[in-house]
């Protein structure tokens, strides 16, 4: 009997989420990427989805199967998670936070890893080689100030050495950005549909004049067929060529190369609508909603992780309410020139030792001035602006290429339009 | 019912197309040297649409009586009234997929330029001496409701003249009910005046 009641329990509160633990450290760091690394178990068996709950008001999530018995540890992207769900099981997440200065993650299969205790300055966060990997190349360690690997410290003495050199974190794009949010487009219309309207209503006024009064007046009896053939060929091409959906997109693409030449390549999607909708958007890489303000959204949605990219599901959007989405890829390591321009850049400005100079057009392989003094003014455009926090005291920002493109990156059910707006580059210099 | 070739009522529809076609250029190519509030996607059907009712209200009247003269007379002015909705479609189209209108408001909006035109028709062609009287009675319906509404409403006067769906451009914006009920009220009255000479003597 005491069996069956216990078996009855066990089934209600199935699955069971046993344990979460932040996997960068129990630090309370909301803008950026925290993942949970997750154990879940079940009795009966589960099929469905694992959601990390946001203070933001929307939920990352992971689909799971699990088989009757069975267990599973899943990595579980979440930005200032307030709860982990599964079923109808919920773990509240613990709060008690610690507040070092700087993080650092040391991988456990170092040699001295064991040796590094945590300071109230400094919290050294042991992460084992699958985590690390599984987590590293998604951009989700954002959190961590270094990563300590075999690559980086081989050595106790590298790795004190490493901390000590720590100077100020490199920018990350966060979930709460006031400063992009500029950048969003402010017009309503869908790019292909305002242009399609206005070249329609040329060509059919134009083919109306030629059906009414050249072919309708030499041909007085075809008159009738005449106008209902120019109002069909309207209406077939309508049917043929306008777009139907409500959603379009405009991408900015900033390629960040670091003074030791880690390039970072920072992606940012503005997703708007034409009119009120509810719809669904996959993106190739992961990504972060960004809000401009950090009371988050009203209208839950869920940004659906999967093994490479991550897809939002029941996203709102109107002509009054648009979204942003940022996601960050370490592209790699090249060796950076910091006296001369890789590319030509338009509307460059050099900062140096926290002052800007407006620098206007470079030419490729132009020098970089050493110092900000000059003639020009500090000119504030709104890409500059926006990515300034990412150049930091001592960089180059410039304009790549301002031509805006189709892109075909995101795929969605509403998606009538995608496109690349501008590509920049930032050298951070020091 | 013969109808004459076309091509003598050219004037009408290219005024018609001109006029939807100059109002899409006019709102989307950026004629101005500064952006117009109201050419938002939102209001870009209902822009078209008042301004086929704008059309259907004034200007198409002032056709009927060259239309007579060329042989169309009484109920064969509906097939210019069909013809003109026809040649509207196309851009209608586009402007409730721009503003996401379903094809029920499509429908809807249609209905209402087809009652007022056949009203527009019918006294233009059977009572061509109350035209002054029309139009005043047009341009009384057209802003005094509305005006009052907006005293009423925002001011908090006391200036009742009546609801401001009275006004056809009021209510193609409301839709719904009023955009039906004015679209029988006037369709009705200009088929009664245009079929009451039909059967008299």
């Amino acid at each position: 009997m005491s069996a069956v009641l216990w078996l009855l329990v066990a089934l209600q509160s199935d699955p069971l989420v046993e344990k979460v633990e932040r996997l960068t450290g129990d630090v309370n760091r909301p803008l950026l990427w925290t993942p949970l690394k997750i154990t879940v178990s079940s009795a009966a068996g589960f099929s469905g989805d694992l959601c990390a709950r946001s203070e933001f008001g929307f939920q990352t999530v992971k689909s799971i199967q699990l088989a009757p018995g069975g267990k599973a540890t899943i990595i579980l992207p979440a930005l200032d998670a307030k709860e982990v769900a599964a079923g109808k099981a919920v773990r509240k997440m613990a709060r008690d936070f610690v507040r070092p200065e700087r993080v650092v993650l040391v991988d456990t299969s170092l040699p001295y890893a064991a040796e590094l205790v945590s300071s109230p300055e400094t919290l050294y966060q042991k992460i084992n080689p699958e985590d690390l990997q599984a987590t590293r190349s998604r951009g989700l360690l954002e959190v961590a100030d270094l990563i300590l690997t075999k690559e980086r410290a081989a050595t106790r003495e590298d790795a004190e050495k490493a901390v000590a050199a720590l100077g100020e974190p490199s920018a990350r794009l966060e979930a709460v950005d006031r400063t992009l949010w500029p950048l969003a487009p402010e017009e309503g219309w869908v790019p292909p549909k305002r242009v399609w309207a206005l070249y329609f209503a040329a060509v059919y006024a134009f083919s109306a004049f030629v059906g009414l009064a050249v072919v309708a007046r030499r041909l007085p009896k075809f008159g009738l067929a005449c106008v209902g053939g120019v109002a069909f060929l309207g209406m077939a091409g309508y049917a043929l060529v306008f777009p139907r959906h409500q959603v379009w997109v405009v991408s900015d693409r900033v390629r960040e190369v670091g003074p030791t030449g880690e390039t970072r390549e920072h992606r940012v999607w503005f997703v708007n609508a034409a009119a009120e909708v509810e719809t669904a958007i996959a993106f190739p890489r992961l990504v972060k909603p960004i809000f401009p303000t950090s009371a988050g959204t009203d209208d839950p949605f869920t940004l659906r992780v999967d093994e490479r990219g991550c897809r939002v599901e029941g996203l709102r959007l109107g002509p009054n309410r648009s979204a942003c989405f940022g996601g960050t890829e370490s592209v790699g390591v090249t060796k950076p020139d910091l006296e001369r321009l890789p590319k030509a850049l338009s509307a460059a400005v050099l900062i140096r030792r926290g002052r800007a100079r407006y620098l206007g057009d470079l030419p490729a392989g132009a020098a970089i001035p050493a110092t900000p003094e000059g003639e020009n003014p500090v000119h504030r455009s709104a890409d500059f602006d926006a990515w300034s926090r990412f150049v930091g005291p001592d960089g180059l920002f410039g304009v790549l290429d301002r031509d805006a493109r189709s892109s075909h990156d995101l795929d969605g059910p509403d998606l009538a339009d995608e496109r690349e707006r501008t590509r920049s580059l930032i050298l951070r210099l020091r | 019912m013969t109808l004459p070739p076309l091509h003598r009522s050219a004037g009408l529809y290219l005024s018609w197309i001109g006029a939807l076609c100059g109002t899409v250029l006019f709102l989307l190519g950026d004629v101005l040297p500064y952006p117009l509030p109201f050419a938002a996607p939102s209001s870009f059907f209902l822009g078209l649409v008042q301004v086929e009712i704008f059309f259907v209200l004034l200007i198409w009247p002032l056709f009927v009586p060259l239309l007579e003269k060329d042989g169309i007379r009484r109920l064969s002015l509906l097939i210019s009234v069909a013809i003109l909705i026809l040649f509207a479609l196309p851009l209608l189209l586009i402007g409730a997929n721009v503003s996401g209108i379903d094809a029920a408001g499509l429908v809807r909006s249609q209905a209402q330029v087809a009652g007022l035109s056949t009203l527009g028709a019918g006294i233009a062609s059977r009572r061509r001496s109350a035209m002054p009287w029309y139009l005043l009675a047009v341009f009384v319906l057209s802003t005094l409701p509305p005006l009052s509404f907006y005293l009423e409403n925002q001011m908090q006067a006391k200036a009742p003249l009546g609801t401001p769906f009275l006004s056809p451009f009021w209510a193609a914006a409301a839709g719904g009910a009023p955009a039906w009920v004015q679209s029988a009220l006037a369709g009705l009255g200009g088929l009664g005046l245009l079929a009451w000479k039909e059967s008299a003597p």
